[in-house]
């Protein structure tokens, strides 16, 4: 067994890795001698736990990426629900003018029965 | 009819982006679905493996088996991040389908209907007072001659009253026609101010759409090889574990060599699922980019299509005027 690397992974050494995990893999499938498959199965998780540490690794580290991103996504949310309140106001304010003129039809007709 | 021919001006620009949006909020559906699954799935088929590396390592003399130091592939802290950002981009999609069809607003429309009819209202009320300063007649309307018969002993005596209503200056149609112009004009004025601040606004989100889009297909690829290391380790395990036990009874060797195929038949499944997700995830990239060039103008479009979304435009206002007239014969007939 190759000694433990470094984590995360280059994408050569991961190709490396990987490669000795299908060969491992090819292996196993092609026996059915029980103690080919133990010394091979023992073997398995020595290769795979080094690629799946890289995986966590950079599952994890993508994670910091999306909390990034969160930010921005919310500050655009933020930028666009101002954005949707300002076209909403245009409507109330047509409303507003419609209530103001009614008011001002009211004070005429007052004025018009005096 | 300035505010009208404006109206349809702007509008007729819209109709293009609120199209783009909504393709766009259909795109996003299925990433924020099918990525939430993926990464519950990849967790559960990661239990399932430790559960199976467990029995292995269960009488191994070093190291001693400890379940308490497992862990899981993806903790809640991360998966929550991912969720979370899933969430915002549907919050985003949702917002920009709503502010695109800002100009087709109900709330627009009942404050243009309101407006018109102040407006013709206020008009049908001054309209008397000056005609009758400037020593004009209006043409009555209406005339209602009204006769009232007493009886009193053996007299009989009529009273013959007659009274007009004038005709007001704003017809039904002619308000009508207002609202209509109220309504055009408060379009306008919501496209001018989605034309000035939506644009800029999409083409900045568009590169962190597609760091995002690149991001989850990262997610995806590293899924996708973690599922399949982990179903072949289950797959040998199982495997390894009904080999060493040749004394197992017929029926329950039966069983656990029957789980073989069934495992296989998940694992492909769960392939199939994050190959649909890669799919739905470039679409997403796509119809991004594809709603930020239509938010810039740089979608090359034939004078055809933009008279089409004129006629559009004209339509919808149209039918806008026609729920006014309807409304009306409603409120008529009452």
């Amino acid at each position: 067994m190759p000694p433990a690397p470094t984590i995360p992974l280059s994408d050569k050494a991961h190709a490396t890795w990987q490669s000795l995990l299908d060969t491992i893999q090819s292996a196993i499938e092609s026996t059915t001698d029980t103690a080919a498959l133990e010394a091979l199965n023992a073997l398995y998780p020595q290769v795979d736990d080094v690629l799946t540490l890289d995986t966590e690794y950079k599952l994890h580290a993508n994670t910091a990426l999306f909390n990034t991103l969160l930010q921005q996504i919310n500050d655009t949310n933020a930028q666009l629900k101002k954005l949707k309140t300002q076209i909403e106001s245009i409507a109330t304010e047509f409303d507003d003018a419609a209530k103001v003129l009614s008011a001002v039809e009211k004070v005429l007709a007052l004025a018009g029965a005096a | 009819m300035l505010a009208l021919s404006l109206s349809l001006l702007a509008t007729g620009c819209l109709s293009p982006l609120n199209k783009r949006s909504v393709a766009f909020s259909g795109a996003v559906t299925p990433v924020v679905d099918q990525a939430a699954a993926a990464y519950h799935d990849a967790n559960a088929i990661h239990d399932l493996r430790v559960d199976y590396d467990a029995v292995a390592e269960f009488d191994a003399k070093e190291p001693v088996y400890n379940p308490r130091h497992t862990e899981e592939l993806l903790p809640d802290k991360d998966l929550d991040a991912r969720l979370k950002v899933l969430a915002a981009l549907q919050l985003y999609a949702k917002n920009l389908t709503a502010i695109t069809n800002g100009t087709d607003s109900p709330a627009l429309q009942d404050a243009s209907k309101a407006l018109g009819g102040a407006l013709s209202s206020g008009a049908n009320s001054i309209a008397p007072s000056i005609e009758s300063s400037y020593g004009i007649s209006s043409t009555p309307a209406s005339t209602t001659q009204t006769t009232v018969t007493t009886v009193s002993g053996n007299t009989t005596s009529t009273t013959t009253s007659t009274s007009s209503t004038p005709k007001p200056v704003i017809s039904a149609d002619t308000q009508n026609a207002i609202s209509t112009a109220v309504n055009a004009l408060g379009q306008y004025l919501i496209s001018r101010k989605i034309k000035k601040e939506l644009p800029g606004k999409i083409e900045a989100m568009d590169p962190h759409i597609q760091a995002l889009c690149k991001l989850l297909q990262d997610d995806a690829g590293l899924l996708q090889d973690q599922e399949r290391r982990d179903y072949n380790r289950i797959i040998d395990e199982q495997t390894l574990f009904i080999r060493v036990n040749k004394t197992l009874d017929p029926q329950t060797r039966r069983t656990e060599i029957m789980k073989l195929p069934e495992i296989v038949r998940q694992q492909r499944t769960a392939d199939q699922k994050l190959a649909t997700l890669h799919d739905a995830i470039e679409r997403l990239a796509k119809t991004h980019s594809e709603l930020s060039a239509e938010a810039q103008g740089k979608n090359p479009e034939s004078l055809k299509d933009k008279l089409q979304e004129l006629s559009s435009a004209a339509g919808e206002l149209g039918t806008y005027y026609s729920s006014l007239s309807a409304s009306d014969s409603k409120e008529k007939s009452h």
